[in-house]
């Protein structure tokens, strides 16, 4: 278990880590991906203790923070992870990285009474430089999912970052979005303004564009996982507060297992 | 707006009903034989209702269809009706609406996401969830719980559960909406759909409701148990909308809702302030967390 003061420590020495918005494309044999876990160390440890030493990449699809009491020792675990072992560790970031949850859900108020309202700057600085996407076996894997105005991966690289909240239209859709294969292409989102739904026909556009597979993304809450568009679009969630399962997502020599822990 | 006056005036119907069973029962019953003072038709002591005309004995004890129908309808509907009835699709959302007389704004950010992970994208200006949980704290307990299994067999097969528990209600309701709707018969031939793209009940997303204009020419669609589509949605008013076909026209009207009815137009969810023609495929929101798309084959 990770102390607080040492979250902050950690957090302030992995940011050189953060290379930019999109990094660059992965071919791995055994991948481990894992969803949102707000806060649930427990689901972080398991994961590392039990996936990590014979994985060749763990990917993070965000979400750390926020909906628990034990987020600053979740976000400090995985940066850790990602500071010992940066050729190994994905942490992407999810849209609870950012001021726009952290005042409402939970993130900011534990950051508070651990640490003291100033050190909340330092985690804004981490939040703005996390990546947002990385595409590993030609599996695009973010945290929302794919953006209305967006047609090709590369462009991501060139979005404007850092971004605090993020503001960038795209960016923030990267971040916000959800799938639904009753749709079509993009419908407005009931999680706010500039938020889309995205549907099968854009999602089958983008990745044939895109020479991709498909998308790994986390954001919704789901028993663990979830596919859409004809598995296409997996999500996967990796929390407690929600009362379901955990999902881990293991991609091996093109295999997929689903675990739940 | 202007749809407030038909709104209430059903709801009144059912109270109306209520009421004036009661009040024809006098304080003292006659005992022996009786004749009838509507038809004077001579009756034996044993009959409640007259032999002649059907009209009930003077001072009978009949069991009260507006009282075993106020029960049936639980808590919200009979705290609603003993609450003033000029609005009563909003009566429990107006305080937080008073709280902050921004609701429709505000609630449109936060609301009762939880289920689905939400946190509003909207700009960082203070939108706390708990200032948005009060709806869902001051809602009867039973909502979501009794409302989602009356929706799934919503549709056709809802009216068994219907008759059951809110079967009293349902004659007015419907036949009051049909007098201002008077919807045309359905063009025969498709089927109609409305598959949920997003509803705060996340289990209900992508499921697919069949809306039968045979059964029921207005679809009436809404939070309370008597409509034909029952959506557990606290942004969604009790008598939300309705879906009906003016001669070859499918038409959503929106019926006084609070947090309003949308039609998507391709860019942006435009308000529904009368009624709208739409079309399958069309995307509509019903308050702000639940979209449906209406499909037909």
């Amino acid at each position: 278990m990770i102390e607080a003061a040492e979250a902050l420590r950690v957090i302030g020495e992995a940011k050189a880590e953060l290379a930019g918005p999109l990094l660059n494309p992965r071919y791995e044999d055994r991948v481990i991906f894992v969803g949102d876990t707000h806060g649930a160390i427990d689901v972080t440890e398991t994961v590392i203790e039990k996936f990590f030493d014979d994985a060749d990449l763990i990917v993070f699809l965000g979400d750390y923070v926020d909906r628990g009491s034990t987020s600053l020792e979740n976000l400090g675990l995985i940066a850790s992870t990602l500071l010992e072992d940066p050729h190994r560790t994905i942490m992407l970031r999810g849209n609870h990285e950012s001021p726009l949850t952290n005042p409402y859900y939970g993130f900011t108020n534990e950051v508070t009474e651990k640490l003291g309202e100033a050190s909340y700057e330092k985690f804004k600085e981490f939040f703005q430089s996390m990546p947002y996407a990385v595409v590993v076996n030609d599996y695009l894997c973010l945290h929302g999912g794919i953006a209305k105005g967006m047609e090709h991966v590369s462009e991501i690289a060139s979005l404007p970052w850092p971004d605090l909240n993020p503001d960038d239209p795209i960016a923030f859709q990267l971040l916000w979005n959800d799938p639904r294969d009753v749709i079509d292409e993009f419908v407005p989102s009931v999680r706010g303004k500039g938020a889309y739904y995205y549907g099968i026909e854009a999602t089958k556009t983008f990745l044939a564009n895109n020479s991709l597979k498909g998308i790994i993304r986390g954001h919704e809450v789901v028993d663990g996982f979830r596919e859409d568009m004809g598995g296409r679009v997996i999500t996967v969630f990796s929390s407690r507060y929600h009362g379901g399962k955990a999902g881990v997502l293991v991609l091996d020599k093109g295999k997929m297992e689903r675990i739940t822990v | 707006m202007k749809l407030r006056h038909s709104k209430p005036a059903s709801d009144e119907d059912e109270i109306s009903t209520g009421t004036s069973t009661q009040q024809e029962t006098p304080q003292t019953a006659p005992t022996g034989n009786w004749k009838c003072p509507s038809c004077g038709a001579e009756n034996e002591d044993y009959r409640t209702f007259c032999d002649g005309c059907g009209d009930k004995r003077p001072g009978a004890k009949v069991a009260s269809k507006g009282i075993d129908m106020a029960s049936l309808l639980g808590s919200s509907e009979s705290s609603d009706d003993t609450s003033s009835k000029d609005d009563k699709s909003s009566s429990w959302e107006d305080s937080p609406k008073k709280e902050k007389g921004k609701k429709s704004k505000k609630n449109k950010k936060g609301k009762n996401q939880d289920d689905d992970e939400e946190a509003e994208p909207i700009k960082a200006e203070p939108l706390e969830p708990e200032k948005i949980e009060p709806p869902e704290s001051m809602t009867p307990s039973d909502d979501l719980g009794v409302q989602k299994p009356s929706f799934v067999l919503t549709g056709p097969t809802a009216e068994p559960d219907d008759s059951q528990t809110v079967a009293p209600s349902q004659p007015s309701f419907q036949s009051s909406f049909q007098q201002t709707a008077q919807p045309s018969p359905a063009p025969s031939g498709s089927r109609y759909y409305m598959v949920f793209v997003n509803t705060p009940a996340s289990s209900l997303i992508k499921t697919r409701v069949s809306i039968d204009f045979d059964d029921f020419p207005t679809i009436t669609i809404g939070r309370s148990p008597e409509n034909v589509v029952v959506i557990p949605d606290q942004e969604v008013s009790r008598k939300h909308a309705s879906l009906s076909f003016n001669g070859s026209k499918l038409m959503l009207k929106d019926l006084g809702s609070l947090n309003g009815t949308f039609l998507y137009d391709g860019k942006e969810f435009q308000r529904v302030s009368d009624s709208v023609e739409v079309r399958p495929n069309s995307v509509l929101k019903f308050g702000t967390g639940t979209i449906v798309k209406l499909v037909s084959e």
